[in-house]
């Protein structure tokens, strides 16, 4: 009988140990895009440069979204486009963008464009046959219009074929767009 | 020791601690009248006020009870089973709970023996699930949980009408009781209350459907004896008593050939030491494979669950402790095709008829899965006072349930995704202690009690809910009058409750606390106008304060693509539920069980549907608030009973529920669609040969299209009314000295493609096609 009830007071003290509840995680440990900037860049005036961020802080939930830029293009110009993604959640901030290009094979990102864009990539990946990641890419506009370009970046491990049905969303963002 | 001393029956099951002798005839013509004397063994007395309970054997949707006279006498009459299911406790007295068949002999003598453990264990079996007449519930019957619990602890107790299935695909189901469930259903497993995380819709009970021996449902507010808020209602998981005088061991085999499942369960009772100490082990394995809707397979819908049980009794004098300790491991895989991280993605699964990914058949488990943990230990003291009209109840008990949830979507980091760590990772930590006094005296049971308890719940990974501790303390009285044709009840209860949080927003360390304070009550009534044709009356109240992800959930709810935003504002639930039933057993020809009840919950917490969607980096996501509503629910339901001949009954069971917003009267959502279903079932009434008892039953089961629904609420309109054939068969046969029951059944036996309103994964996908289930319960020996 005593041993009945050592066992039994053991195994409630056993279970009783508790990680400490009232020093709680900080919630951005876990990965995080904050922050998604398009630089273009008019290929025959480089001092033409245009900027569309969307930023939000603390990540989806939470706070709104801070800053979410229109794109404002010239006609029939030609621009040398580059995406940055940070994690500005952690500091210094993180360029997520450099991680997708180390793994440049499992990711791909597509431009859902309305008229009066054309996108061409400029960049491929090591695989075979090699897929473009987008994170270079060549923006040609044509005649004026308004519209939206959507961005996403599907994350696509060992499914990578260039469709954009394929793998998860990682972003979908859809940037208000006048050309003029 | 007991005896049966006339012939024409047989003994099968027996409360553990009794030897029984059994004695065989087959007999060749059957009455229907049946009178059974309650003798002393000692002293051949007859016994008075012993209670006894009467299941029908085969289908047990009736049920009789009384108590004896100064004759010991319990008349039965209009008997149309082969067989009944019959439970005696006598104070003083070992309980017995045995089969009876029915032969041509009218009348018998069970004679009942002393026993040192007997007043107790007849205490603490009566208190738990026995005694409470005045509140609408309904038991599950043997067949009922023998046929189905193969399948899971939710979709066994939806059996009983008025209980629905929350699901999430085919695997995951959660009862919900007249359309209440999560922190509103509590689920007393072996008397405690079970604390995992309930509160999420995916989370299904953490409890192993073999190890119960008896399933109960009790409806509505008012069981203010187990909770103060319980608003939908108290579910009980009982395990077998131990026995103390006898060595049993059976095995439980279930199999289902709609996704290659396969379930094993071992239980073994026996007694170290005769009368004074007991134990019981138990185990159960199960697997199952790629479920099968009717046109393909539902990728990566494999399950594995492992599950082990150990309980303890010593007896001495009026002292008696009982250890129960009890792990769960399962491991669920998420239908894949609807694991989604974006609304684009989400809009694309919905509109396609036929899910983006299938597969073959298999038994592979990968993400997206949850791997949940849970594991229980209980410390139970009860003693009796020298006039045994006091009874002592002290429990002590507590539990871990540890869930980790695995996305479909490893990190985006190809170092992080190797680590395979889960993206949500919870720990909730619960104890308990519970005392309890009753007082018996000339039909009254006078009780009081109190409850304490302390949860701490941790998380890793990422944020949805926070770090919480929660303190509970309750005090309750309760009586219970019980003579001739009454019974009643009433019973006040109050609690104090208070949680503290603690999180961080931004760089600042939050550490809100709330309390909480409220009382419970309770009034109920049952009038027996005949012993076949009982009413019952019953009104009573629960109150819920906010659960913590109502309060603080924050962030992106993954697999669902919702953004739901917790409100720190909420105040406590509070309801009333009134409900009136019948119970009829076989009067006139008709057996029935209806009840019907009107739950007024308010403040009722709802998550609704918010503009404008969430702008976030991956796209706009549907917001979810959570706000408060005054709730009026409506429900009848219940089972009828035509007793066309000795042989052949029909049968109807109907479901039906409405509610609204007393304010705005819009319909509340998520609430189940009207359900009925009817069979036809056939009792082989005399035993032939082996075969000791058998039946066959052809079901239809009819759920109606829910139309109750406030526009734009949901993604996709709610689904069509769905009509499914299920046929069973039911076998019990004698090998030697041992009875092996048998139960073959299939469900959708028309392959019938059909998406239920209440399950999530209809967005994505057929529910489950044809299902050839069989199930064996073999006793090893007793």
């Amino acid at each position: 009988m005593k041993v009945l009830i050592f066992t039994i007071a053991t195994a409630f003290l056993i279970t009783a140990c508790e990680k400490d509840i009232t020093t709680p995680p900080k919630p951005n440990e876990t990965e995080l895009i904050t922050t998604c900037i398009l630089t273009l860049t008019d290929s025959a005036n480089a001092s033409n440069v245009v900027k569309a961020t969307f930023r939000d802080p603390d990540g989806e939930g939470g706070n709104a979204a801070t800053q979410f830029d229109s794109i404002r293009l010239k006609a029939n110009t030609t621009y040398n486009t580059q995406i940055v993604l940070l994690d500005e959640s952690k500091s210094p901030a993180d360029t997520i963008s450099k991680e997708i290009l180390k793994e440049q094979n499992d990711h791909q990102f597509f431009f859902n464009n309305t008229t009066g864009l054309q996108i061409i990539y400029a960049d491929k990946d090591t695989n075979t046959p090699s897929l473009p990641v987008g994170l270079s890419t060549i923006w040609r506009t044509t005649s004026p219009s308004a519209g939206t370009v959507t961005v996403i970046l599907k994350h696509q491990p060992g499914t990578k074929k260039g469709n954009q049905a394929d793998g998860d969303t990682d972003i979908e963002l859809k940037y208000n767009t006048v050309i003029r | 020791m007991i005896r049966f001393f006339q012939w024409g029956l047989v003994c099968k099951y027996v409360a553990g601690f009794l030897l029984v002798l059994t004695s065989i005839c087959h007999a060749e013509s059957k009455s229907d009248k049946l009178d059974i004397y309650l003798y002393d063994e000692d002293n051949h007395k007859p016994i008075a006020g012993a209670k006894w309970y009467i299941n029908l054997g085969n289908n047990g949707t009736s049920q009789d009870s009384g108590k004896t006279e100064a004759d010991g006498l319990i008349h039965l009459h209009d008997i149309t089973q082969s067989k009944i299911q019959v439970y005696i406790v006598a104070k003083h007295f070992n309980t017995i709970d045995t089969l009876i068949l029915i032969g041509d002999k009218s009348t018998i003598q069970i004679l009942m023996l002393h026993g040192n453990d007997a007043a107790i264990e007849v205490e603490v079996h009566a208190d738990q699930t026995k005694d409470i007449d005045a509140q609408p519930g309904q038991q599950l019957s043997n067949l009922e949980l023998i046929s189905t619990r193969s399948l899971g602890i939710a979709q066994t107790l939806a059996n009983i009408p008025g209980v629905t299935l929350i699901a999430t695909g085919s695997t995951i189901a959660k009862p919900q009781i007249d359309g209440l469930q999560g922190n509103r259903v509590i689920i007393l497993n072996n008397g405690i209350r079970q604390e995992g995380q309930q509160w999420g819709n995916e989370h299904a009970p953490e409890i192993d459907p073999y190890i119960a021996k008896h399933m109960k449902v009790l409806r509505g507010a008012g069981a203010i004896r187990y909770a103060h808020d319980a608003i939908g209602g108290v579910i009980f998981v009982e395990p077998d008593t131990l026995a103390f005088r006898s060595r049993q061991a059976e095995l439980n085999l279930g199999g289902g050939s709609n996704n290659g499942m396969g379930a094993v369960s071992l239980q073994q009772s026996s007694y170290i030491m005769p009368g004074r100490l007991a134990y019981r082990v138990q185990g159960t394995t199960k697997r199952s494979g790629t479920v099968h809707s009717p046109d393909y397979y539902q990728k990566n819908t494999g399950s594995a669950e492992y599950n082990g049980s150990l309980a303890l009794g010593y007896v001495e004098g009026r002292h008696k402790l009982e250890f129960f300790g009890s792990y769960f491991y399962t491991k669920l895989g998420i239908f894949s095709a609807s694991h989604i991280g974006n609304v684009t993605d989400l809009y694309q699964a919905i509109a396609s008829d036929r899910p983006a990914e299938t597969s073959n058949f298999n038994y592979t488990i990968s993400r997206p899965y949850q791997a949940v943990n849970h594991s229980l230990f209980k410390l139970q003291y009860d003693y009796n006072l020298p006039d045994s009209q006091w009874h002592i109840s002290v429990t002590v008990a507590h539990q871990n349930n540890h869930r980790q949830e695995y996305d479909k979507h490893l990190p985006r980091n190809n170092t992080k995704a190797a680590l395979n760590l889960p993206e949500l990772d919870y720990s909730i930590a619960s104890s308990s202690v519970d005392a309890n006094l009753d007082y018996r005296v000339r039909g009254w049971r006078h009780s009081l009690g109190i409850s304490t308890m302390y949860q701490a719940n941790t998380w890793s990974g990422r944020f949805f809910i926070p770090n919480y501790e929660t303190y509970r303390a309750g005090i309750w009285a309760n009586s219970h009058y019980a003579k001739n044709k009454w019974d009643v009840e009433a019973g006040l209860r109050t609690d104090y409750r208070q949680l503290n949080a603690y999180y961080y927003q931004g760089n600042d360390l939050l550490q809100p606390s709330n309390n909480w304070q409220n009382v419970a009550l309770q009034l109920g009534g049952k009038y027996r106008i005949t012993p076949n044709l009982h009413l019952l009356a019953n009104v009573g109240t629960a109150w819920r304060p906010p659960a913590a992800n109502e309060l603080y959930s924050n962030g992106l709810h993954h697999g669902a693509a919702t953004i739901e935003i917790g409100n720190a504002g909420l105040n406590s639930e509070y309801a009333t539920t009134y409900s009136t039933g019948i119970h009829l057993n076989n009067y006139y020809r008709f057996s029935a069980d209806v009840i019907a009840s009107i739950n007024q919950i308010n403040s009722y917490i709802n998550l609704v549907p918010t503009l404008p969607a969430t702008l976030t980096i991956r796209g706009a996501f549907p917001t979810f608030n959570y706000i408060q509503q005054n709730a009026l629910l409506r429900s009848i339901s219940g089972t009828l009973l035509y007793h066309l001949s000795e042989s052949f009954n029909l049968k109807l069971n109907a479901s039906i529920l409405r509610g609204t917003d007393r304010n705005t009267k819009l319909w509340i959502a998520q609430l189940p669609a009207d359900r009925f279903s009817s069979s036809v079932n056939y009792v082989l009434v005399h035993s032939r040969g082996r075969l000791q008892s058998a039946g066959i039953n052809l079901s239809i089961t009819h759920v109606a299209r829910m139309w109750r629904l406030t526009a734009n609420e949901d993604y996709s309109p709610a689904p069509d009314a769905y009509t499914t054939l299920n046929v069973g068969a039911n076998a019990l046969l004698k090998l030697g000295k041992r009875s092996i029951e048998l139960n073959l059944s299939v469900d959708n036996l028309t392959n019938t493609r059909y998406r239920d309103y209440l399950d999530r994964f209809r967005y994505f996908t057929d529910a489950m096609g044809r299902n050839v289930r069989l199930n064996l319960r073999l006793p090893l020996y007793n």
